[in-house]
């Protein structure tokens, strides 16, 4: 692989692939460090339905392969490689990874975000073993089976409705007394016989060591303990965005959100953030897409500056 | 190269044969589909040191219970014929090479 690039895009989903053939088109070298696969977060929906153009909707992973093979068509490369480090301060800079040093003179940060941990004890070791952040992967492991889903948000209502197909029963624990968003599923999740809610209570604690048996469930309200036995637990209490590895360098909002305005350059020139990892009112594949264009313009606009 | 899709009698020959690193997944896992595309660079870059291949627990529901992978994807290490660690939903490639540094 070349030393160096024109342009480095940490993170492969809509915004990194899009500001990738943008890059591409614009004559620019252009190489995206992915971690695992294209797509991102929306690699893990099966049907990808608010995305233009796909009348019928589209796998999401099948969104993800597209858009790297459109970007990869104009030329833009793709290295899988974890960013262990970034050095943003020069004018050429560089990322370490797990598969090697690469080095560009821009550099458009999608790395996203990533489902929020409750940070209780045993929860990583869980994991896996009754802990679960993603009823579409793995919600057929509990057919027949009782679940709770946390959270009270659209992904948590409609984790717990897709749930409730499968399940023999869904209690959902949400730490206020209704739900956050008047989504569609809100309705069908009322009306469902095998969904129950357990509102103003957190989960205090995992309970069993080798695989998860219940939780120990707080009731805010009058500070009362429960046990509640499950199989299962799904965790649908929001995202965190991926910026660890740039604390202390480009500055961020309290939530760790990467500041950066619609023209998407953070606070070093030459260093742009796009998609979710960026402050911005609405996340989404379109507005990560639509971000992507925005960043490969202003890295390019950079680049004619710095030469 | 890519990596094999196993029956149980190419399982069972594999693993007597060598090293083998066992991607455990289902059509329905779409944390499967995601790794995939890592399995198959790890599967040509270790060609040569460590036969891979892939299970699907729709397909062989006993080998999935024969070496409890309750959670897919999970990939086990086979070495002398017996399952010599796991590793389940590696979030990186370089996740599954540290794991294989450590273990082959």
């Amino acid at each position: 692989m070349e030393p160096h690039w024109d342009v480095l895009i940490a993170g492969g989903g809509p915004a990194g692939y899009s500001a990738a053939l943008y890059c591409a088109r614009a004559g620019l070298r252009t190489l995206v460090l992915e971690q695992l696969s294209a797509g991102g977060q929306i690699a893990l929906t099966t049907q990808v339905d608010n995305y233009p153009g796909f009348p019928e909707g589209i796998d999401g992973f099948e969104l993800g392969q597209r858009m790297r093979q459109g970007a990869e068509r104009f030329g833009a490369r793709t290295q899988l490689a974890e960013v262990t480090a970034l050095e943003l301060n020069r004018p050429l800079k560089t990322v370490h990874t797990s598969a090697g040093v690469f080095q560009g003179r821009a550099v458009i940060v999608a790395t996203g975000a990533n489902p929020r941990r409750l940070g209780l004890p045993k929860e990583q070791a869980l994991t896996g073993r009754g802990v679960s952040y993603c009823a579409a992967c793995d919600g057929m492991f509990y057919r027949g089976k009782t679940v709770a889903v946390v959270g009270g948000g659209s992904t948590a209502a409609a984790d717990a409705l897709l749930l409730s197909r499968l399940c023999k029963k869904v209690i959902l624990i949400h730490r206020r007394d209704t739900l956050r968003a008047a989504s569609i599923e809100h309705q069908a999740l009322l009306e469902a016989p095998n969904v129950e809610f357990r509102w103003n209570t957190t989960v205090i604690q995992f309970l069993g060591s080798d695989r998860l048996l219940g939780l120990r469930l707080r009731d805010l309200l009058s500070g009362a303990e429960a046990e509640l036995p499950c199989d299962g637990v799904f965790l649908c209490i929001g995202r965190v965005p991926a910026t660890a590895l740039l604390q202390g360098q480009l500055e961020l909002d309290s939530a760790g959100y990467l500041i950066a305005d619609e023209t998407t350059r953070t606070s070093i020139p030459g260093v742009f953030a796009a998609g979710d990892v960026r402050t911005k009112a609405l996340r989404q594949a379109v507005t990560a897409a639509a971000d992507g264009a925005v960043a490969a313009h202003y890295a390019e606009e950079y680049l004619r500056g710095a030469q | 190269m890519s990596a094999v899709h196993f029956d149980l009698e190419r399982f069972r020959q594999a693993v007597d044969a060598g090293p083998v690193l066992v991607d455990f997944w289902a059509p329905w896992c779409v944390h499967c589909r995601r790794l995939d595309p890592v399995f198959q660079e790890i599967a040509g870059d270790y060609a040569g040191r460590l036969q891979a291949g892939q299970v699907n627990i729709d397909d062989l529901p006993q080998l999935a219970a024969e070496y409890h992978v309750n959670v897919i994807p999970t990939l086990v290490l086979f070495r002398d014929g017996r399952a010599e660690a796991s590793l389940t939903a590696p979030e990186s490639k370089a996740r599954i090479e540290a794991f294989l540094r450590e273990h082959l």
